[in-house]
């Protein structure tokens, strides 16, 4: 009976989380007279029109491709410097204990509002013709994910033994190798939910991107739903086809991720 | 059982969740911008787009900027808390 009682709770919890995806694909799937028409949980007349609008009249497919580029471009090159950077961290010590203010420097970067860095962002892309770009956005992304990876990295590496490594370059591995081939393995499932986090974080920054572009030719997803916001009008129909359209490369992400994450947990139970 | 143990065990834990939170939302930027633009008149407005609106509608960059500088000292305020609160979490579940 009781399971019975909690089961209920749970549909019940899920039902509210779930409902306004649902809203958002139905009004997506509506004519524009049947979204102002009532309240309908169902379209009562199914059309693709407004994805093809989005798509046509809206560069939909731009924003897409901006976004999925600027993301992959920065997380990958701050996974790359974070990781090794929160490496170095983590097993070196530095002079005049540089340590503790790196790491602080780096959260410090993470917990500045980021209203306060958009104008000196602003103000310095502009004076290097990066304004309006995906290089611009890229660097800047890149810059600030890199401070949030050595941020977490660092204390996965702290969680991994020194003697696994340590055992590797005994055998004859440099420190690169040992890094490579024993550390980087260990710390996958920490990489994994590092890269969902950044990939997150950058795909739904708003604010820097509004700031940094201007046109179609760089905006992001977000910038670019937000644009369907007009003086006049509100394009609904179209808006609600970008939710379920700019939600998809998250969710697919999601679902690829969350193998490795699995079984990165495996494979350290195992060891 | 709830309320005589477990909630005043989580106290410290919960300020600190608190006192990030505080920190997150004295910066909203997007829905705000989205929804409402500060309007209507000045209703909603907030540091953060009030700044926002100096700067890149009417270019005063220094008076943005002020404006951000005034935002982050609250912050940083609220920053020394939640240290200070994290601080006494750790300490208490260590000892």
């Amino acid at each position: 009976m009781r399971r019975g009682a909690r089961y209920v709770a749970l549909a019940l919890a899920v039902l509210v989380a779930l409902f306004p995806f649902w809203w958002m694909l139905a009004t997506s799937l509506k004519r524009p007279v049947d979204i102002f028409s009532g309240v309908s949980l169902v379209p009562r007349h199914p059309t693709t029109a407004n994805y093809a609008r989005l798509f046509d009249a809206y560069h939909m497919g731009s924003f897409l491709v901006n976004s999925l580029v600027v993301v992959t471009v920065a997380v990958a090159a701050s996974l790359v410097l974070g990781t090794l950077a929160a490496y170095a961290l983590a097993r070196f010590r530095l002079p005049f204990g540089l340590n503790g203010s790196a790491l602080v420097g780096a959260l410090l970067v993470r917990s500045l509002p980021p209203i306060l860095l958009v104008i000196p962002l602003y103000i310095t892309l502009a004076q290097n013709g990066l304004l309006n770009t995906r290089l611009g956005l890229i660097l800047v992304y890149g810059g600030l994910n890199t401070s949030f990876v050595i941020w977490m990295m660092q204390s996965f590496f702290q969680e991994i033994p020194r003697d696994i490594e340590e055992a590797a370059m005994v055998d004859g591995d440099s420190r690169l190798r040992a890094l490579r081939r024993v550390v980087l393995p260990l710390a996958a499932p920490g990489i994994a939910a590092t890269a969902i986090f950044s990939v997150i974080a950058t795909y739904n920054d708003f604010l820097i991107a509004l700031t940094l572009t201007s046109t179609p030719d760089a905006q992001t997803v977000p910038v670019g739903v937000s644009t369907l916001i007009g003086k006049i009008q509100i394009e609904w129909g179209p808006m609600a086809a970008a939710g379920v359209i700019g939600a998809l490369p998250i969710m697919i992400f999601a679902i690829v991720v969350q193998r490795h994450f699995v079984r990165g947990l495996t494979l350290g139970a195992v060891k | 059982v709830f309320f005589d143990h477990t909630l005043p065990l989580l106290m410290p834990v919960l300020m600190v969740a608190v006192v990030l939170r505080l920190i997150d939302a004295i910066g909203t930027f997007d829905q705000i911008f989205v929804l409402t633009r500060g309007g209507p008149g000045t209703s909603t407005q907030l540091i953060s787009t009030y700044a926002y609106n100096t700067a890149f509608q009417f270019t005063q960059y220094g008076r943005a900027m002020a404006m951000v500088v005034a935002l982050l000292l609250m912050t940083l305020v609220l920053t020394v808390v939640a240290i200070r609160y994290m601080r006494r979490a750790a300490g208490r579940t260590s000892g």
